[in-house]
């Protein structure tokens, strides 16, 4: 048989691909040892990876699932944390541990659904805002620079005043400030990899606009995004406190951690453990996320 | 400079004229009845629509607009439906109040943070870049409201130290009174040489002016390492270097200098956390300022005042960032 030696050509490449692709996994294996290589970034990893559970399988974890979730047990009332209520009970009676893990569900929640629906708005808009020098390039920039030149915090308490309080609209009052500063992002970036030779080779090949920003643009801007979602995790979390925290967020009998800590403020010097239980439960998460992201941020930023 | 200056002018007064547009339509659509609010419960029928003729809320939303905005400009916001006072009056009352928080925070805040900036730049890598860190990591990480009732818990409860809330002791309050001059109390006091309560109010101070810095603080100081390390990584610094300048010289003028300016904008961007963090301060601390006044607000949908919170907090920011802007292009004259 006589070889093709134009398929012996594609074969040396595919393998030459394939050492390559081989050579960039090895990269990014090596990037993630190193990120576990640091204590403090390993040790938020485990918080996290703790935290997660306990509120993923809220109702196996949590000593006293009903009470987690709102059902009051006055016999036991601002009880001491001991072994039968580990970490005491508040007002109602419920068990800390159970109100701290169900609590969690919703600040948990609630940071990633406005973190993730923030960039799903922005990013997209970022991109066709860096890409087109038109009109409607012009407009999102403006709409953006309107959003950003008040504080976000104040514009989501007047649309949580607005739409009425409650846990779900707490989440969608911070989406409406959070997307521009993703489309802030997005669109430097955009504009800076807009001057590079392959995507004017791109266009010079003639390829459509939305081709471009799919197969050129967003691939380029995946890693200062990602950096940015996990950045913004933890101050999500603290935000949808604020807002439970003054009554415009989460209603009882549900409870988020800022809500928590509201509700044991009145009795803060005599059962501290009410408010400081939950305060901690955020404190420590958020503190985790900061940590882990700076990590993530400082490895990529040192390219290798 | 001056035309930049003349730019930025017009800018601001262009967004403050947005932003009362966007607060009116915002408070018109706020659910609940405003004239029924004012009246207070139990009100007749006839009562009310003599309320709402009293407001002005019978006319057309055109009309209603135009005297808002007409007299917006003569420093007339309406009367407060829970108070049933003018809300420019009362923000001008509780104004000096949480300036005097806000402006002592914002202080401390640049100060340190960008002071923890440098050493944790300049030791680098070291033990002290390592604790800098950890610490404005937490200090970025930690819920405000959390924050003050840990400060209540531990110096109050635990170590004695402060006091819990309030602006002065009550017996203080009758003995040697406040009188009310510029309304920032610890003037107040100065000027009038009541040096009793001067230490009174200070003393009254530390907590609520603590739990407002922290959060800032960590902001500016992380900034200020970053921006400050990316700059001693730069062309010129090497070229400095290698014409033999100093290290000092060259990180604390040529670096520092340089590095500025992202800091300085977050330090305009600053005081409005610190106005927003006054609601939870003040609500804790049983402070008398503006942020007690804007929760009252919020928990009574007492809309008049909201606008009038809405538009001094946007205005704060908004002339907040313009100076910071004018500070920026003294610092960098690069910047155009």
């Amino acid at each position: 048989m006589k070889e093709n030696p134009m398929a012996m050509q594609t074969d040396s490449y595919d393998i030459m691909a394939q050492k390559v692709i081989q050579e960039h996994r090895k990269v990014k294996w090596f990037q993630l040892r190193r990120l576990l290589k640091r204590k403090a970034a390993f040790l938020s990893l485990i918080i996290l990876v703790l935290a997660l559970v306990a509120v993923l399988f809220a109702p196996w974890i949590a000593p006293y699932p009903e009470q987690g979730q709102g059902a009051v047990n006055l016999e036991h009332r601002l009880q001491a944390p001991s072994p039968s209520y580990f970490l005491g009970t508040d007002v109602y009676g419920r068990d800390m541990l159970s109100r701290v893990i169900w609590g969690g569900r919703i600040s948990l929640f609630g940071g990633v659904c406005i973190v993730f629906f923030a960039a799903l708005i922005g990013v997209p808009l970022g991109l066709w805002a860096g890409y087109n020098e038109g009109i409607s390039g012009a407009v999102i920039s403006r709409v953006v620079e309107l959003f950003l030149s008040f504080p976000s915090t104040l514009i989501a308490m007047a649309i949580s005043i607005l739409i009425g309080a409650g846990w779900f609209t707490a989440i969608i009052a911070l989406i409406i400030p959070w997307w521009p500063w993703y489309t802030r992002l997005v669109q430097g970036e955009v504009l800076s990899i807009k001057q590079t030779l392959y995507v004017e080779a791109a266009q010079m090949l003639g390829y459509g606009k939305l081709y471009i920003i799919f197969r050129h643009l967003l691939p380029n801007i995946m890693t200062p995004v990602l950096v940015m979602i996990l950045l913004d995790l933890g101050p999500a979390i603290i935000a949808i406190g604020l807002l439970s925290f003054i009554g415009l967020g989460t209603q009882p009998p549900m409870a988020d951690w800022g809500l928590m800590v509201w509700e044991g403020a009145p009795n803060i010097l005599s059962e501290w453990w009410i408010s400081i239980v939950p305060g901690c439960a955020m404190f420590m998460v958020v503190i985790a996320f900061n940590i882990f992201g700076d990590a993530l941020k400082d490895i990529f930023d040192s390219k290798g | 400079m001056l035309l930049f200056l003349c730019k930025r002018f017009v800018g601001l007064i262009a967004l403050l004229i947005v932003l009362s547009t966007l607060v009116f339509f915002f408070t018109r659509s706020l659910p609940g009845d405003a004239a029924a609010l004012y009246i207070g419960g139990n009100a007749k029928p006839e009562q009310i629509e003599r309320a709402r003729i009293e407001l002005g809320l019978d006319k057309p939303l055109v009309v209603q607009y135009k005297r808002y905005m007409g007299r917006l400009i003569h420093a007339d916001m309406g009367i407060s439906l829970r108070t049933h006072r003018p809300v420019f009056k009362d923000l001008m009352e509780k104004i000096p109040m949480s300036f005097e928080l806000v402006l002592w925070a914002l202080f401390i805040a640049a100060f340190f943070g960008v002071s923890f900036g440098v050493i944790a730049a300049y030791f680098q890598g070291s033990m002290i870049d390592e604790t800098i860190k950890w610490f404005t990591s937490a200090a970025v990480s930690i819920p405000i409201f959390f924050l003050a009732l840990l400060l209540q818990l531990f110096f109050f409860n635990y170590l004695g130290w402060f006091p819990l809330q309030g602006r002065i002791d009550s017996f203080l309050e009758f003995s040697n009174p406040i009188q009310n001059i510029t309304g920032f109390s610890m003037v107040d006091t100065l000027i009038a040489g009541n040096f009793k309560a001067f230490f009174n109010v200070s003393w009254h101070m530390v907590l609520p002016v603590t739990a407002l810095f922290v959060g800032p603080m960590g902001i500016i100081a992380r900034l200020t390492r970053s921006s400050l390390l990316d700059v001693m990584d730069q062309d010129y610094i090497l070229a400095a270097r290698a014409s033999g300048i100093s290290e000092g010289v060259l990180f604390f003028y040529y670096g520092l200098r340089n590095a500025l300016s992202p800091v300085l904008t977050v330090i305009g961007l600053s005081v409005a956390l610190i106005l927003l963090a006054t609601f939870y301060v003040e609500m804790i601390f049983n402070w008398p300022g503006i942020g007690y006044y804007s929760l009252a607000a919020i928990m009574s949908l007492d809309y008049t005042a909201l606008m009038g919170v809405t538009l001094m907090i946007g205005t704060v920011y908004v002339i907040a960032n313009t100076i910071m802007d004018i500070l920026r292009r003294i610092v960098d004259p690069r910047i155009k």
